[in-house]
């Protein structure tokens, strides 16, 4: 990528109280891309975003968002970032509308028009004249995603953008923030523990964990080049096993009445075809995805917190 | 600028959308209509003779010193203030009129006052911070010294509404019930002898703008805890208990001369009108201003350095 990164963390570090929390981090992300920022409860997700919104300190290092550093322009910086850090809260006292005239005041040439636009977008015509105090969390999440996006940002930032919401809602969030990237060009920074998640939102995740950047991969990459098991459910169990015997690096194994094999994304349609062909009836095919996932413990060493 | 604007307008709105800023406006509203009901219910009957009515008062006086039951000097004024009236024929302003109720509500409503402004000040930056609202705030392109800067000029707005609302609601409660009448009744005060002619009008004027002083003050001081601690009930009960208890802690310390220097000795400049008395003997209206704009440079600058330097957390 040549591109102009849009946001540039250099080499920085977050000490409270003399500790260390975050340790000489690096990394950019570019327009049009989403970053996936994935660690353990504890890793220092949240410690970073707030660095990178200006709500925390820097104490070592920079963060330059376009070119502008966000601790000597902060003003110049923040007009291109939208966030929501955490929870989406708002003012619960008022009506998601009046919060947006509250945020659109704050920002430069947002007028009722654009208002209503985002409105639209974010699909909450019907009750945003409502209190936010009787919206449910997902509206919430809207709302504040609204209130990120007002002032057309190029830098969005959403800590935890999933949290709470119901597989419906998860869905429809990945499209969204898919979308704002790939046809917008805006640059998506998220942050999650799950990495399910994350594998179908993003191009890139960067794994934090104690604070230190353990290594910033490709998504795609990494799932059409890796394996991944795949248990097929068959009949004769035995004979599949032998037909599938000199395929995948490993052996293949029996359990129960199913053949797990270690197969690359492209492997997988091969296999079939050859069961088919020897007249062995398949029930299932399941490709556990847990490739990155392996990665990601690995990597971390288990989910235990800090 | 006009962004400086619509940031005072988002605080405006946020306080004025809330219920309880109402509801004080509200308690304000019925206890002007209550004290108003009250005067006019024990009003003396127009036919009632003052001038007898001073003279059992004088005699009254005289009975309890005798008795020893006053300080001879306790009463001494008044006994001065009746016979005046005597003397000069003036009838004294009933408490059934205009400019005695607004009196009377300027009197009990400047402890509301402090109360209201209070309760406001100290929940403006620490409601955003237990809300979490704050992190949105401080995530668009003003400064936080323009964020904060917006909310204390709010305050100071709102803080003016609510003492046009005091003089305005009682005037117009006071001439209801007691007619729009009596606009040049005169208050009679008595200073080292000499009798002093005041409209009683002009000083309740007078008194709230020297109350909006110490409001200020005590808001002053409620915003900075809210800012600085990021606790409301911190911000409101501390500057709420100091205005009502110091000017018991001010009578234990007032022989001694270095609490002239204390903030809160320094914010009730009705001390220096006639009739009244600072808390220590030498001190003077100059001083006062001084002592105040010292603490209040100290701080403010305090408040202002700690919300843009400290990291958010909420
Ligand atoms: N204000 C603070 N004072 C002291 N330590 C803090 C503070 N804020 C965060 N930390 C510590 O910094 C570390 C990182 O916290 P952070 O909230 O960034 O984690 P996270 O990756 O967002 O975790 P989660 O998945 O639970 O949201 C934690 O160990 C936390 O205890
Ligand atoms: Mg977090």
């Amino acid at each position: 990528m040549q591109k102009q990164p849009a946001v540039e963390i250099k080499q920085v570090t977050k000490v409270i109280r003399g500790r260390k929390i975050i340790d000489n981090i690096n990394f950019s992300i570019y327009p049009g891309e989403v970053f996936g920022f994935l660690g353990p409860n504890g890793a220092g997700k949240t410690t970073t975003i707030r660095m990178i919104v200006g709500l925390m300190g820097i104490t070592d290092g920079e963060i330059l968002i376009k070119g502008n550093s966000i601790k000597t322009s902060h003003g110049a910086a923040m007009k291109h970032i939208g966030a929501i850090v955490e929870n989406p809260e708002m003012y619960k006292y008022l009506s998601g509308y009046l919060n947006l005239v509250h945020f659109a005041r704050m920002s430069d040439n947002v007028d009722k028009k654009r208002i209503d636009e985002v409105i639209e977008l974010v699909g909450l015509k019907n009750r945003i004249h409502d209190k936010v105090k009787t919206y449910s969390l997902g509206m919430r999440q809207r709302l504040g995603i609204a209130q990120a996006l007002l002032h057309s940002p190029d830098v969005l930032i959403l800590d935890e953008p999933t949290n709470g919401l119901d597989p419906a809602g998860i869905r429809e969030m990945r499209h969204y923030i898919r979308n704002l990237a790939e046809k917008e060009g805006l640059a998506v920074i998220v942050s999650s523990h799950l990495l399910s998640e994350m594998e179908l939102m993003c191009d890139r995740i960067g794994v934090l964990q104690h604070g230190k950047m353990l290594g910033v991969q490709q998504v795609h990459e990494l799932s059409s080049e890796q394996t991944q098991m795949v248990s097929f459910q068959v009949e004769p169990v035995e004979q599949a096993a032998i037909v599938l015997r000199d395929m995948g690096s490993k052996k293949p194994q029996i359990k129960d009445d199913k053949v797990m094999i270690e197969l690359t994304r492209d492997e997988i349609p091969v296999a079939a075809a050859k069961l088919t062909k020897e007249a062995i009836n398949i029930y299932g095919i399941q490709a556990e995805t847990k490739t990155l996932e392996d990665t990601f413990l690995e990597l971390t060493g288990g989910k235990e917190i800090v | 600028m006009s962004k400086f604007i619509g940031l005072v307008r988002n605080e405006h709105m946020k306080t004025f959308r809330r219920l309880s800023t109402w509801i004080m406006l509200g308690i304000a509203a019925v206890l002007f209509i209550t004290i108003a009901a009250f005067t006019a219910y024990y009003a003396p009957d127009d036919n009632s003779d003052w001038r007898a009515e001073n003279e059992q008062q004088i005699k009254d006086y005289q009975q309890y010193v005798e008795e020893g039951t006053l300080e001879q000097s306790d009463v001494e004024g008044d006994i001065a203030l009746l016979q005046y009236q005597l003397d000069q024929d003036i009838q004294p302003v009933q408490d059934n009129t205009l400019p005695a109720y607004m009196d009377t509500v300027m009197f009990y409503g400047s402890a509301f006052l402090i109360m209201f402004v209070a309760i406001i000040a100290g929940g403006m930056v620490s409601t955003e911070f237990g809300t979490g609202t704050i992190k949105l705030l401080l995530t668009k392109t003003p400064s936080r010294f323009r964020v904060l800067t917006s909310k204390y000029v709010s305050m100071l707005v709102t803080m003016v509404i609510f003492f046009l609302f005091f003089i305005g609601f009682s005037f117009i409660v006071g001439g209801i019930f007691f007619g729009f009448t009596n606009f040049d009744a005169k208050e009679i005060i008595i200073e080292n002898g000499e009798v002093l002619n005041s409209n009683m009008l002009v000083s309740t004027i007078r008194d709230y703008g020297l109350n909006f002083i110490q409001v200020l003050i005590y808001a002053t001081i409620a915003f900075a805890l809210s800012t600085v601690f990021r606790n409301t009930a911190l911000a409101i009960g501390f500057s709420i208990f100091i205005s009502m208890f110091f000017p018991t802690i001010s009578m234990v310390l007032s022989r001694y001369d270095w609490s002239k220097y204390i903030l809160f000795n320094n914010v009730d400049l009705i001390a220096y009108t006639p009739g009244n008395t600072p808390p220590v003997a030498d001190m003077t209206l100059t001083f006062s201003i001084v002592v105040m704009l010292v603490y209040f440079i100290i701080i403010t600058a305090i408040t202002w350095f700690s919300f843009i330097k400290r990291d958010v957390t909420a």
